[in-house]
């Protein structure tokens, strides 16, 4: 940056200077933009908060909408990139690239997210204050450009510079094609940054660190980084799929194919977790046709189940009200709610019911807990995974009859092989029957369908 | 259970880990305010699913002890066949699943909505 530009403090200023810098043909595209499907929605999130402006209320809902502020964003965003003070690659551009440029001063501004920004500051350490701090945009959330952070995690030593270091993973601005790790290679001489690098790259951790987020996997199972940071609640909730439709009308906003004030509406309350959030209104057009694709694809398997399953529940329905010959010879009369009254007054039918529900809730409960312990299990990294994985599957795959045999079997008083292992293990000194007794022969079929069901 | 939970935390993205663990929240921490709540929709489904099935289990008691002993596992899916298939009480038969499917319908309802009761984490 020229030293007769001071450090921009607000949209116009970036817009101003980059107006300058790009007449004057030091750059060609001033502001680096990294407005990349999947952090588009983000820094739009990271704009609103340095503006002052709160996303999300405390249940989730977008409240912004209707603020003037986010529709100057907005506008800005337009305004930069159709003047062409951005980069036009800037929704393709990899990280990496981005990153080079900047070192290599061929790009101005990069806007980093203020959570980034907070990492680095709170990460200070006895260098920070040779760090240019580019002055806030808006509130009092800092922002830097990218060559000073990178230039921060080599002045920074141990755990303030890991803490550096992670913050960049935390937001992935290294992201998955970008291969930041060939930077280090045409930055070499010169700069300030680029030093600053070679000089964390030197620090062997560091060099590890580096090349396991962005290279080949050289180092496996390296360093686990001690960091403690904040991760304010409103950045938590970007899901995939929220932040890439999100994303999708942001970009043609930018590139002009949809108003400011058309872009954003806030949304119905939804209750599902991880959906929170708000809608755009350019989408319904899809969203309808979507809708009528899906009630096309449904209709064979809704008519399967109204012959199947709707047109004997009906039938059923109409059986209970009538005295029905048990040989079937004939409909039978009706007789009102005869049945119902025989059943709801028997002792045996709400035996049957507790039976029922002691044998449900156990059921539920037991395979619940056994599944999610294998989940938690299996989602963790170890040898022979696939193969564990494979054989969970076994019980799912054997029918409730033959489950039901098996540990009829296995449970066998005489010579079950359940028996014959606590006989082993001293825990029982001789055989038990344990379908002959009422409790253990309803806590073994509890058992018998947890074990069925848990791998499901 | 097991299969579909996997699958559910597949689906997490591996930062929002990386970010609690930034955040210096630990292992037990990071399952009840994270991986949980991303699950929930995963275990409402299979929970109320399972639920059902438990409701309406008949195969695998039947074969293992046939409603005995006492009938101590006379489940209703049992007493329905029972009446209808060996006494040859249709219309009570009928009358007993009708009652047994508003049990499962309530079951799931009550489920679904213990589930969902919180609509944000």
């Amino acid at each position: 940056m020229p030293a007769s530009l001071e450090p921009p403090q607000t949209l116009q200023d970036y817009y101003d200077q980059s107006k300058k810098l790009k007449s004057a043909g030091i750059v060609d595209a001033p502001f680096l933009g990294f407005w990349g499907k999947d952090v588009l929605e983000h820094y739009l999130i990271t704009y609103l908060l340095l503006s002052g402006i709160t996303p999300f209320d405390d249940k989730g809902e977008p409240v912004f909408a209707d603020d003037p502020p986010p529709r100057t964003l907005m506008a800005w965003w337009q305004t930069m990139y159709q003047e062409g003070l951005v980069q036009q690659s800037a929704f393709t551009d990899d990280p990496g690239k981005l990153i080079s440029q900047m070192v290599n001063a061929q790009g101005a501004f990069w806007i980093v997210d203020h959570y980034v920004m907070k990492n680095i500051v709170e990460a200070a350490g006895p260098a920070s204050a040779e760090v240019k701090m580019v002055a806030p945009v808006g509130g009092d959330l800092k922002t830097l450009q990218f060559g000073e952070v990178i230039q921060m995690g080599g002045a920074l030593e141990g755990e303030a510079q890991d803490a550096a270091w992670n913050a960049h993973e935390v937001l992935r601005l290294e992201g998955r094609g970008g291969r930041v790790h060939d930077v280090p290679v045409s930055l070499g001489e010169g700069r300030q940054p680029a030093r600053a690098v070679s000089r964390c790259l030197r620090r062997p951790g560091s060099a590890g660190r580096l090349r396991r987020l962005h290279g080949p996997p050289a180092h496996r199972g390296g360093v686990r980084l001690p960091v403690r940071t904040t991760c304010p609640p409103a950045l938590r909730r970007g899901t995939p799929a929220f932040g890439t439709t999100a994303a999708e009308v942001l970009q043609k906003l930018i590139l002009g194919q949809v108003e400011p004030k058309d872009a954003v509406t806030p949304a119905r309350r939804r209750r599902r977790v991880g959906q929170a959030g708000w809608r755009f209104v350019t989408l319904s057009v899809r969203e309808r046709a979507n809708r009528r694709f899906g009630r096309a694809l449904t209709a064979p398997a809704v008519v399967l189940v109204v012959v199947l399953i709707a047109i004997p529940a009906v039938l059923m329905l109409d059986q209970s009200l009538r005295r029905v010959p048990a040989n079937g010879a004939s409909w039978g009369d009706f007789i009102g709610f005869d049945n119902y009254q025989v059943v709801l007054t028997s002792p045996v039918m709400w035996r049957s019911v507790l039976v029922t529900v002691i044998f449900a809730v156990g059921f539920v409960a037991l395979a619940t807990l056994v599944g999610l312990l294998a989940a938690l299990l299996l989602n963790e990294r170890f040898a022979g995974r696939w193969f564990v994985r494979a054989i969970l599957v076994i019980p799912w795959a054997c029918p409730w009859l033959i489950a039901g045999i098996l540990w009829k079997w296995f449970i066998d008083g005489d010579l079950g092989g359940l028996n014959a292992l606590l006989m082993l293990l001293g825990i029982i000194h001789e055989y038990i029957d344990f379908l002959a007794n009422p409790t253990l022969a309803l806590i073994m079929t509890i058992v018998a369908a947890a074990w069925r069901q848990a791998s499901w | 259970m097991t299969l579909l939970l996997l699958a559910g935390l597949q689906t997490m993205p591996p930062d929002l880990h990386s970010a609690a663990s930034v955040d210096g929240a630990g292992v037990f921490r990071r399952f009840w305010h994270m991986t949980l709540p991303w699950l929930r929709p995963v275990l409402a489904v299979v929970t109320v699913l399972n639920i059902i099935y438990g409701l309406m289990q008949f195969d695998l008691v039947f074969t293992m002890t046939q409603g005995g002993p006492a009938d101590a596992t006379t489940l209703t899916s049992i007493l329905i066949y029972r009446q209808m298939f060996v006494f040859g009480n249709l219309g009570v038969g009928s009358a007993i699943s009708t009652v047994l499917a508003m049990m499962a319908l309530i079951g799931g309802l009550l489920a679904v909505r213990l589930i969902y009761r919180e609509t944000e984490v």
